[in-house]
This record gives structure tokens, sequence and C-alpha cells, in this order.
């Protein structure tokens, strides 16, 4: 077991409990949690630094607010609504059009406007954020996904997780969904993990379910050697993150539109681990390096610049 | 500096733990393991009432005619009180002989009394003969026949009672059962609800229970006791004595049967409540019984308080009984989170809530493990069936929380009710759980079946039973318990442990299982 230990080791994978004391004890204070933890907060401060984020429709707060519901539904064909304070993509309502008084999912079911004030009111009282503290509902544009992931994602949005260390893109995944994932993008729940070569912006090779694959399980298409379009802007928005926020050791979450480009749907204090699996590249060296580094790279092109030169794959 | 303040803190708390520990094991001779058997047990009954600033008289029965045991080390604790030692008879003169058993009391008496007042009175229970329980031994003094002195009413109510039983019933055998069945449930006979109309409580059912028996010429008394076993809330259990055919019988009034008694300490016999109050209100009176913390403990004690005065005035041993037995379970609470810490950092365990699994835990020392896991799993599931349907009613959240509560609650009653009802005790003790606690795990379970699928979430229900299950073996372990209730400054150790389990940042083992790709390549 010892042996099983040292070759985790040997190849830089960063555990649990190392990720917890090592980056994000010492890089993340606390008292900046509430500025990602809060996707509010977050998309007013990104905006103003020149992020690009989804557009938001409207913010419902309060449970009498839902009167509001229809009139802002009813301008607007297809929109998310998700928890303020939501984690791990929980609670998360995604909208892609209308049929008479019914709204469709991503999965062409449909639901009632009674069953989305039903969803609103469990994100208000607080059914999905963490602690159970009371959350806001947030209602906004869904996104067109870009043509170029069309045969490799299944019902729902392919997203882009890079994890940013003191401004630093050091590793980057594309999360795919299948079927068994239900159309989310989430490793947890069975999502596909596919490895990013920072320095190219192309898929490298995917993992489901800890094993190795190389198409998609459910559209059987190949999944690696797909490039990324606008890579290095989209490393770009990512370090910006940093700047903005201040979290030394952060999960940005990224999404490809068809009509808009990147945009960063999230931010996360406590990125999990999945990504080592899906590069089949430990985290350690790369952190190490940045450390090493970081003092000397100012500006954003900088650190994307260092961060293309130094980490493919 | 941060890591030099880190060693020196683990470095001290293990050094003072450590010596404290080795000092009283190996210079004091304090017993490393519970020895196995407890020949003494410390009952305490703790009187408590509100005064109404005039004079007050509490009597309370006393232990000090129980045969089979010695009574030792009596106390009577009452700040500002007058007190007495009485014998009592056991029923009223007229229809006693001087030859009767009599009862033991203690009378407080203070002129006044206002605001609560505490009373306590402690003794330790020493079978006569060492190292064993005395069996059931029969009272001395055969009870005579006496007229039960019911007024004319009474007599028609009680002798319309008595024919219908004896119609129905054979012998002595058959014939109290079903007297104590007709009385327990006084609800379908109206003669058994008249002649109970003033029996507020078990006690009072007893009472008549025994005029009764007079009355159809079988010569009974009734004694009240207390079982002997570990309890910080001990409960004062009745049996009756019938004389019959030149022998003794001993009807258990709980359970309704004849049997021998078990562990049973007779405390007093007659109509008498265990304490009497006049002048004041709110009497509530607990008891607790404990074993005497082991034999080599109790010389350990002794000769230690003879030598170093000082040192035993400041441990555990010094609190009263009751508080004793209270902190021999609140000191198993860190224990439970230190293994849970373990099986988080170190392992990777996740479970529902931090320290929900502890909670849990405790809640299976009332019903003992398989019952425990049994029960908590059947109000669990029915309680989902419940959270399931209301999904379908769109309630809110609070609301709906609310509403599993409730059926938390009816769903815990009925089971107690059919389990009671079919004669298994235990199923009874599922009202001791923490009802929050379940209604909480509910509403996490079905959110993550709704968010992770059926899966993921009985699996994760499955591993907090399996820490908790974990976690009561730990906890209800006595050689556990004695370690750290004789040496309390072993939480220091653990302090220290936990500490550096906070400082661990390697691989938890289940980062094996989840990175296995980079170990097989």
């Amino acid at each position: 077991m010892f042996g099983w230990f040292s070759k985790l080791k040997e190849q830089g994978v960063v555990g649990m409990n190392g990720r917890n004391a090592a980056y994000v004890l010492p890089n993340n204070p606390r008292r900046l949690y509430p500025l990602v933890d809060d996707k509010e907060t977050t998309k007013r401060l990104t905006q103003d630094a020149g992020l690009n984020v989804p557009e938001m429709y409207g913010v419902i707060r309060a449970q009498h607010e839902t009167k509001l519901l229809p009139d802002l539904l009813e301008k607007h064909d297809s929109f998310v609504i998700k928890p303020a304070r939501g984690a791990g993509g929980n609670g998360i309502l995604v909208i892609t059009g209308k049929l008479g008084s019914h709204f469709l999912k991503p999965d062409d079911s449909f639901v009632s406007t009674e069953e989305i004030h039903f969803h609103i009111s469990n994100i208000l009282s607080g059914m999905y954020s963490l602690g159970g503290m009371p959350d806001k509902a947030l209602i906004e544009y869904c996104v067109k996904f870009d043509p170029v992931f069309n045969g490799i994602a299944y019902q729902g949005v392919p997203d882009i997780r890079i994890i940013v260390y003191k401004g630093v893109p050091t590793m980057a995944m594309l999360r795919l969904p299948t079927r068994e994932s239900d159309g989310k993008a989430n490793l947890h729940q069975g999502a596909m993990g596919c490895g990013i070569d920072i320095c190219t912006g192309k898929t490298t090779h995917a993992v489901w379910k800890n094993e190795n694959h190389e198409m998609h399980p459910d559209t059987l298409q190949p999944v690696s050697g797909v490039q990324i379009p606008g890579w290095e802007e989209l490393l770009r928005q990512a370090s910006l993150g940093y700047s903005v926020t201040g979290l030394g050791y952060l999960g940005v979450d990224i999404v490809l539109d068809k009509d808009l480009g990147p945009l960063i749907l999230e931010l996360n204090a406590r990125p999990g681990l999945a990504i080592q699996v899906a590069n089949k590249t430990g985290l350690q060296s790369r952190l190490d390096k940045v450390e090493a580094v970081h003092h000397n790279l100012q500006s954003e092109t900088q650190r994307v610049q260092y961060a293309m030169e130094n980490f493919g794959s | 500096m941060n890591k030099l303040q880190f060693k020196l803190l683990v470095g001290i708390l293990l050094a003072i733990g450590l010596g404290v520990f080795s000092y009283k094991v190996s210079v004091l001779g304090f017993p490393l393991v519970p020895s196995e058997k407890t020949s003494a047990w410390n009952v305490e009954a703790h009187v408590a009432f509100d005064g109404k600033n005039s004079p007050v008289k509490v009597v309370l029965q006393t232990l000090n005619r129980v045969s089979g045991f010695a009574v030792t080390d009596e106390f009577f604790i009452g700040a500002g009180y007058g007190r007495q030692r009485v014998s009592q008879r056991i029923t009223d003169e007229q229809i006693t002989n001087e030859a009767y058993d009599q009862n033991s009391v203690v009378i407080w008496s203070k002129r006044l009394a206002d605001g609560k007042q505490d009373l306590i009175y402690s003794a330790v229970l020493r079978p006569e003969s060492a190292g064993e329980m005395p069996k059931w031994s029969p009272p001395q003094n055969i009870p005579e026949l006496r007229d039960p002195q019911f007024s004319e009413a009474e007599a028609v109510a009680a002798n319309a009672l008595l024919s219908r039983i004896g119609k129905e019933s054979a012998d002595m055998e058959s014939f109290v059962p079903l007297l104590m069945q007709e009385l327990q449930h006084s609800e379908k006979n109206s003669n058994a609800a008249f002649l109970l109309r003033n029996a507020k409580n078990s006690r009072g059912v007893v009472n008549v229970a025994v005029r009764l028996l007079h009355l159809s010429g079988i010569p009974a008394q009734s004694v009240h006791g207390i079982t002997l076993g570990t309890a910080s809330d001990a409960r004062i259990s009745h049996w009756l004595e019938l004389y019959q055919n030149d022998s003794w019988h001993m009807f258990n009034v709980a359970k309704g049967v004849f049997s021998t008694p078990v562990n049973f300490v007779p405390w007093w016999r007659g109509e008498a409540p265990l304490a009497e109050l006049t002048g004041g209100k709110h009497l509530q009176v607990s008891l607790s019984v404990v074993p005497d913390a082991i034999d080599a403990m109790k010389n350990v004690v002794d000769r230690i308080a003879a030598t170093h005065p000082t040192f035993f005035d400041y441990s555990l041993f010094s609190l009263p009984v009751q508080a004793q037995a209270t902190y021999r379970v609140i000191l198993l609470i860190p224990i439970g989170a230190i293994l849970l810490v373990f099986l988080r950092n170190v392992v990777g365990f996740s479970t529902f809530g931090t320290f929900m699994p502890v909670l849990i835990a405790l809640s299976f020392r009332e019903t003992q493990l398989l019952w425990g896991v049994g029960l908590f799993s059947i109000v669990i599931a029915l309680g989902l069936g419940v959270r399931l349907y209301l999904e379908h009613l769109k309630l809110l959240l609070v609301p709906r929380l609310a509403c599993v509560l409730i059926s938390v609650v009816l769903l815990m009653a009925g089971i107690s009710v059919v389990c009671f009802k079919l004669g298994i005790p235990r199923g009874v003790s599922v009202s001791l759980f923490p009802m929050v606690i379940m209604s909480m795990t509910i509403e996490r379970i079905s959110v993550m079946w709704d968010e992770l699928g059926a899966g993921k979430a009985i699996q994760q229900a499955v591993g907090t039973m399996a820490v908790s299950v974990l976690a009561y073996l730990v906890m209800t372990n006595t050689y556990v318990e004695h370690l750290f209730f004789v040496f309390p400054e072993l939480f220091l150790v653990l302090l220290a442990l936990t500490v550096m389990m906070g400082r661990y940042t390697g691989y938890r083992l289940l980062d094996l299982v989840r990175f296995r790709t980079f170990i097989r390549g």
C-alpha cells in the first residue's frame, strides 16, 4: 500500500489534504470566499473587469418576487435558472425553448410554469446552498454552445475547467456531458473528462469513470485532437479571474458560446482534483514551477505566455 | 515559528497527558482495565421542588432495609434542612400488626423555603455475599388478609369486577394477570375505571390491585424498587408479592407476568410514594444507579483520599453520582469525533453532515446496536417514502422539513406501539431517538437522491450508517469508557493526535481509488 502512495507521489498527484493544506488554506483567505460563493457578486465583479459572462436577465431574492417571473420569462425563449450560492452544479435548471405554456428542457422533456416556481422557491429556501442558507435565484442567458463540440457532447453544455495558480493557468480539461451524467458536466455524476494541452488548446485523451477512452460513450466520436477556438484569449480570461478575485488557487469554468465566444460561468475557490485524472498528470510539478516564477509575471499576458511555453503535454 | 509552535503544542500536550497518566498508573496504582466484578452500586435520589416561601416537609423512602444487601455510605444532602430518620409502617396503622416489615424514611424539614430546592440522598449498596448479586429472597412476614376498606359503591364495583375475572380464570396464576390487565386498560371496563378514578399513576393502579387481591382472599402487598444496571435515569418498577399455598409468588406489574426478579432491589413496600412533599410545588425525583467504579478503583480512591487529600478533590469521582453517569456519556463524544476526523481526513470517507454519525451512534446506545440499525433504517425508509410523496405536493422547503419531522414522530410512535403490543420492549426505546437528526438525514438523502441519483444516495447513507456503527463500537467499549473516565488526562493525548491529524497533508486512503489510473500506469 505504501508503494501505491509513493507511486502517486512520484507522479506529483496532489491529494485532497495536500490541496487544502498547501494551496487552498494559504492562498485563499476566507474573506475572499464571498466573492466567488455568491454568483451574483462574481458576475458583477467580473463584468466590471471586462470578463465575458452570460447576461443576467434577472434575480429573484424573495418569495414574493416570483410574481415578476412570468414577465421575465416572457421575454426570453431560452434561459438558465441557478442558485446564487449553489455548489457542484446542483439546482441548475436549463430551459431551451417554449411550447405554449410549457418549457422545454435539453432532454426534450417539459416543465410547467408551476414547476419552475417550485424550483425557484426551493432555491430561495436554501435547498442547494452550502449550509442551507437562504439563497437567491439567478436567471441568465442560456449558452448556445459552439458547434466545435457537436460530435462529442450529449444533451448539455460542455465546459472547460482551468486551474489557475497565482494567475497562471496550470492545467485544463474539457468536461463532456454524457447520457449517464444527465447532461451535467460533473465528473462525479458520470461526465467525461478530457485533458487539454495548455500549449496548443487541443484535447489530448479522455477519461470516463476512471477508465481511458478514445471515443465519447454516447456519440462514439473520437474526443482527442479537437482544437478549442480562441485558446489564448480563453487562457487570458481565466488568468483575469485571479486578478479580479485575488484567490491564489482558483478553478475557472468557461463555456464556449456560438455567438459570444468564451463566457465565464463560475469561479471556484476549492476546485476538485479530477483534472489530474483527465490529464493523466499530477499537478504538483506545475504548481512548483509557478511558485518559483510567479513574482516575475506581472501581467495576464505574461502569465499566459509562461503557461503556454511550459505546460504542454 | 509556526511549525515550532505546532511541535511545541503537540509536545506539551503529549507530555502532560502521558505524564499524568503514567504517574497515576505506576505511582498511584490506578487500574488500567475495568475489573469484571462490580460489587457495589451507587444509588442516588435527587429531589427537586420549588418552595413557596412557607414551611416545607419532604418524606423520602430510603434504602435502609434491603435484604441481601448492606447499605453503606448513606448521605443526606440538603443545605439548611433539619433531618430525621423514622421507620414507617407499610400501610396505615389500623390494619397492620406490629411485627410487620417497616419502611425507613427520611424526613427533611425547613421553616422557610423559597425558590428552587435540591435534596440528595445517596447510598452504596453492597451484596452481603461478596462479589455476587443476591438472589431474590421473600419477605420475612406473611401479610395477613385485611379489610380493603372499600366504600359501598366501590365494593359493588370491585365485586362485579372480581366475579367476572373469576369466571374467566382457573387459579391464581391466571387470575392475577387478568386482573392486572383489566386495571391497566381500565377504559374498557367501567367498574375498573371507577375504582381507579383517583389512581393517577402506575403506583396508584398497583395499590388498587392490592386492595382487590385482599378482597378476593389473596394476601398480597406491593413492593417498589429499582433494577441494578447503569442508568443515569433509573426508574422505579413495581412488583406484587402474593402469598398462597405456603409460598411466595412475585408478579411483575410492568410485564404482566409472574417471574423471579433479577437484579431487583426492593426499596420500599406498601402504598406510600417514593417522596411526599408538603408546603412546596413541582416535586420531581430523579434516580440514578451506577456501578461503583470497580473494586480496585475504590481501594485506590480510598487510599489516595487519605494520603493525597487535595489530589482527589478535583477528579470526576468527586462529582455526584448522577453527574458522573452523565460524564460517562459526554466523555465518549470526543472519542467518536476523533474517530470521525480519522475516517474523513485520513481514510477519506464522506458522510452526511460532519458529526451526524456521532449523534446517531449516541442514539444507538439507547437501543442497542442491532435494534438501533434496524429501527433507524425502517424510520428513514418510511420517512423517505413520505418525503417523496410530499415532493408531489410542491411544498416549500421548511414546511416540508416540518412535515417530515411530524411524520417521523408519528412513525416512531407507531413503531413503538406495534413493538409493545408484540412484546418487543426494545422497539419502545425508539422514542428516545433524536428526531430532528432523523428528519435532517431524510431530507439530505432525498436531496442527494434528486441530484445524484439513488445509487449515490444509498451508498452515502450506508456509509454514514457504517461510520455510526464503528463509532458506536468504539464509544461503548468498556475499556475505552474506563480509560477515559479514570484518566481524563488522556484527552490531552487525543487533542495532540487530533492536532497532528489536522496537519496531515498526505494522501487519503481513498485517494488511491480516485487516482488509480496513476497507479496502474
